[in-house]
């Protein structure tokens, strides 16, 4: 049988891994620069907090109901992520990881879901549900239903299949949006066992190919999989805590991005071909701007220098005065650095000038591994510490990868 | 070297210095990577995390300020373990023991029995101590 893993409420769930006073409180989650909530706790929930609102808007309310509020700390949530991955791997087969905090599996024999959900939870300290059945939108059902089961397991059973489906709304199916979901709802669909009754010429009329598919997967044929190592672009982006209008400030900020992206890069072993640059002003304002330009690398590369002036030269081309809002840059033609190909009329100098990039950039990342992100940086980032482009105000310590923040504890009260 | 002799004066001295890549290293073959801690202190990482000792305990636990534990989720908790605890809010570190078979954690303050609402989130697996 397949499975499907999921964290509960993930973010908010890393944040209380080292604060039990959390445990019980509301906990929301703020996106980069402290703008909109993008996660919750279950009990900010149930308060009627939700996702997508901006944080201004709800400050006192978040304020009155005594919820915690976070900057997103994407250093901690990783790697907690990780961990849940790695050990959910030594317990499944075929474990393919969906999202940050979803891994789709296929569960051995031997293992029953609640002593596969008892270990993620002991091991990881994370609460995670796990949903079983025959295909992967039937999982992604399953795990809908296990999140409101007391144990936090659901094993969705072919005999159950039509007694859910008839009970699980269209918008809780994998795959279908909230625009088709409505669409549905005018031919007078509301559950998932409704879709899966119409005949295919309807489906693929009206929800496409991709529509067809699933509603197969409903049905028990398994149609989607997901490939691992399938990375086809690469993007770091964020919106600036102030507006920029000078070329200086931006390559400041550009080139701060241009490290994080080569960091990626670096981190998952690819290289990329080509650089793309975008800067936008705001959007719901009459001159919006979002100029975008990409230029071709001569040589594919993880190389932070190379990936900066790319940057840097995309921005002369691109810009133009306004009050940039953020900027996004994108690493492009991606590949796996085995075996890279070398450029056939390439001289030897030149594959001694990748070693040596390669060398710096290998230097630079463990320095920065060891003594904390942006220790050593190029120099076309000085002046400005990321940090202060974004604002985090409720930033919490990066508890697993830093040891200047691991928890304290107290022995004696 | 201090008294070695100045040659005669007008003597020519002949020097061999012989420059060689000299006998390969029969020890080569041998070579093991270095020591790890890692490897040493840290059986199960994804599952292991660390934490520090914000002040001395010395009574029962034997614990100085500073000291960093090295604490495995992962392990299933024996007496007279070492364990970390949510506590009524706060994580703290306690020792897990039996008495007439009944399960206890005990810190200086005394000993309380185990019950479920304490949640035990891992095992102290070693201490690692800067001395100096």
């Amino acid at each position: 049988m397949k499975g499907l893993c999921d964290c509960n409420s993930f973010f908010a769930s890393c944040e209380r891994l080292f604060r039990p006073d959390l445990i019980g409180r509301p906990i929301v989650v703020l996106s980069n620069n402290d703008g909109c909530i993008v996660a919750l706790s279950k009990e900010a929930k149930i308060q009627g907090i939700t996702r997508g609102t901006p944080y201004h808007q709800v400050k006192e309310t978040l304020d009155l109901m005594h919820c915690a509020v976070f900057s997103s700390n994407y250093t901690l949530y990783q790697d907690i992520s990780d961990r849940v991955m790695d050990v959910l791997s030594q317990n499944v087969y075929n474990m393919k990881p969906y999202s940050i905090d979803e891994s789709f599996f296929t569960l051995p024999e031997y293992m029953s879901p609640q002593k596969l959900r008892a270990t993620m939870t002991q091991y990881t300290g994370i609460p995670v549900t796990i949903g079983i059945a025959r295909t992967m939108t039937l999982c992604k059902v399953a795990n809908y239903t296990g999140k409101h089961r007391a144990d936090g397991t659901f094993v969705l059973k072919e005999s159950d299949e039509k007694a859910i489906l008839q009970k699980t709304p269209i918008e809780e199916i994998w795959g279908i949006g909230r625009k088709k979901s409505e669409l549905l709802h005018h031919f007078g669909i509301t559950t998932a066992y409704q879709l899966m009754e119409k005949d295919d010429l309807f489906i693929k009329k009206k929800l496409s190919i991709t529509g067809l598919a699933t509603v197969m997967e409903l049905r028990g044929t398994p149609m989607i999989s997901i490939e691992q190592n399938e990375t086809k672009s690469c993007c770091s982006g964020i919106s600036f805590s102030h507006p920029m209008t000078s070329r200086e400030e931006l390559e400041v900020a550009i080139s701060c991005h241009a490290q994080t992206l080569s960091d990626k890069l670096i981190n998952k072993g690819l290289s990329c071909q080509k650089i793309g640059l975008n800067i936008f002003t705001n959007r719901f304002q009459a001159d919006f701007l979002s100029p975008y330009g990409t230029t071709v690398l001569d040589e594919p590369t993880d190389y932070t220098p190379t990936i900066i002036s790319a940057a840097k030269q995309i921005l002369a081309k691109i810009y133009c005065p306004g009050q940039y809002k953020g900027c996004r840059i994108w690493a492009l033609d991606i590949q796996q650095n085995k075996g890279r190909q070398l450029d056939l009329f390439h001289s030897q100098s030149y594959a001694r000038t990748m070693e040596k990039q390669d060398k710096i950039s290998k230097v630079m990342d463990s320095i920065n591994r060891k003594y904390g992100k942006g220790f050593v940086k190029s120099g076309a980032q000085m002046g400005k510490e990321k940090n202060d482009l974004m604002k985090r105000d409720y930033l919490s310590p990066f508890y697993t990868t830093q040891w200047k923040d691991i928890p304290k504890v107290i022995l004696d009260e | 070297m201090g008294n070695m002799k100045e040659p005669p004066f007008g003597s020519t001295i002949v020097m061999e210095i012989p420059i060689s890549c000299g006998f390969p290293s029969p020890a080569q073959d041998s070579k093991q990577s270095p020591l790890d801690f890692n490897k040493l202190l840290i059986h199960h990482p994804s599952s292991t995390f660390c934490l520090k000792a914000k002040d001395s305990s010395l009574t029962i636990f034997d614990i100085n300020k500073g000291d960093l534990f090295i604490v495995d989720a992962s392990l299933v908790p024996q007496k007279n373990d070492l364990i970390v605890v949510d506590f009524e809010g706060v994580i703290t570190v306690k020792k897990l023991i039996k008495h007439n078979g009944t399960l206890f954690i005990e810190d200086t303050e005394g000993k309380v029995p185990m019950k479920e609402s304490i949640h035990i989130k891992g095992v102290i697996c070693s201490i690692v101590r800067n001395i100096r």
